[in-house]
């Protein structure tokens, strides 16, 4: 089951697995304060543990609501 | 954005008509990927520039897939469609990472049509400067973090450029990271091509042959053989990929 958490860019770049997150654990990033999603399988790392957490279907949920800053609109580049 | 390659000022001017694209580059299963059997080294500490059409199996993948990539433990490029249907750009060289990732899904779930990729790696200082292009557009995008001209110049890898996997090691890739579906027309450019060229190249909706384009370094054109146009490298297909007719853009 796979489990989210957002992090400002000054909360990763604290953080000492930085470069572990953005290659391996990327979903998506966010502006205004700018922020990443990441994904983990199971259960968030302990030294994430105080983050928020999310589920497929909350992130589901922010991705599909055009007021969320996760919001997933289609880029107009079509042919 | 149909027929814009023609009205676009480019010191390259391209033969339009005439090109019959034959075949394309399959990947139907992980680890299938195409070797363009060069490093590239100091050509990725410089400005650089990547080109390639593409046909996704799935636009919004369960893991992130690479248009082109190489990896080691701390050297890094790769340009993928995220589980979101972005597209991302990582860069990591010396003691510095970014990340570029385009605002808007630029894919949607399920098969996709073919739609022409592209990125533009600019070395300048501060901090190198990217660009990804959908079908010929710029396309906006966010920057986290930032890798710097020092640690630009840094890059420093004996992995081979990819098209289709982030590569990590001779004839083999990282798990998890293939194309699934097609590429075809895949080229590297010595140089931060400009959008009016990306545009030319990826903006009429079906290739064009670009032999001979301004800053070409590399042109697979996937016609069932591995040649290397300009005749930098010739590629070799990887675990299951091959060569095909029966998609092309």
């Amino acid at each position: 089951m796979a489990i989210y958490t957002i992090l400002t860019e000054t909360e990763l770049g604290n953080h000492s697995d930085k470069v572990d997150f953005i290659i391996n654990r990327f979903v998506g990033l966010a502006k205004n304060p700018k922020r990443i999603m990441l994904k983990f399988e199971g259960s968030l790392p302990a030294s994430l543990s105080s983050y928020n957490a999310y589920t497929e279907s909350e992130v589901q949920a922010m991705r599909s609501d055009s007021t969320s800053d996760w919001y997933l609109r289609q880029a107009s580049n079509s042919l | 954005m149909l027929g814009l390659g023609l009205s676009v000022s480019s010191p390259y001017v391209g033969s339009e008509s005439g090109y019959v694209n034959r075949h394309s580059l399959s990947l139907d299963s992980d680890g299938d990927y195409f070797d363009a059997n060069n490093t590239l080294q100091n050509e990725i500490r410089n400005s650089w520039s990547v080109s390639a059409w593409v046909k996704l199996d799935d636009g919004i993948p369960s893991v992130s897939q690479y248009f082109v990539g190489a990896r080691t433990s701390s050297n890094i490029f790769g340009l993928a469609v995220t589980t979101s249907g972005t597209i991302s750009f990582i860069h990591q060289a010396g003691s510095g990472i970014a990340l570029y990732s385009t605002d808007a899904a630029v894919f949607s779930n399920g098969e996709t049509d073919w739609t022409h990729v592209g990125v533009t790696v600019k070395e300048v200082s501060p901090n190198t400067v990217y660009n990804i292009f959908v079908n010929g557009d710029s396309v906006a995008a966010t920057q986290l973090f930032a890798v710097s001209l020092t640690n630009h110049n840094l890059y420093t890898s004996t992995i081979n450029l990819a098209f289709g996997a982030q590569q990590n090691g001779a004839g083999s890739a990282v798990g998890n990271t293939s194309v699934l579906g097609f590429m075809d027309e895949c080229a590297f450019f010595n140089a931060a091509i400009s959008p009016g060229a990306m545009s030319a190249i990826g903006g009429g909706g079906t290739p064009t042959d670009i032999t001979g384009h301004d800053n070409l370094l590399l042109y697979y054109k996937m016609n069932n053989d591995i040649v290397d146009e300009v005749g930098t490298s010739n590629g070799t297909l990887r675990g299951g990929a091959a060569f095909t007719d029966s998609s092309k853009p």
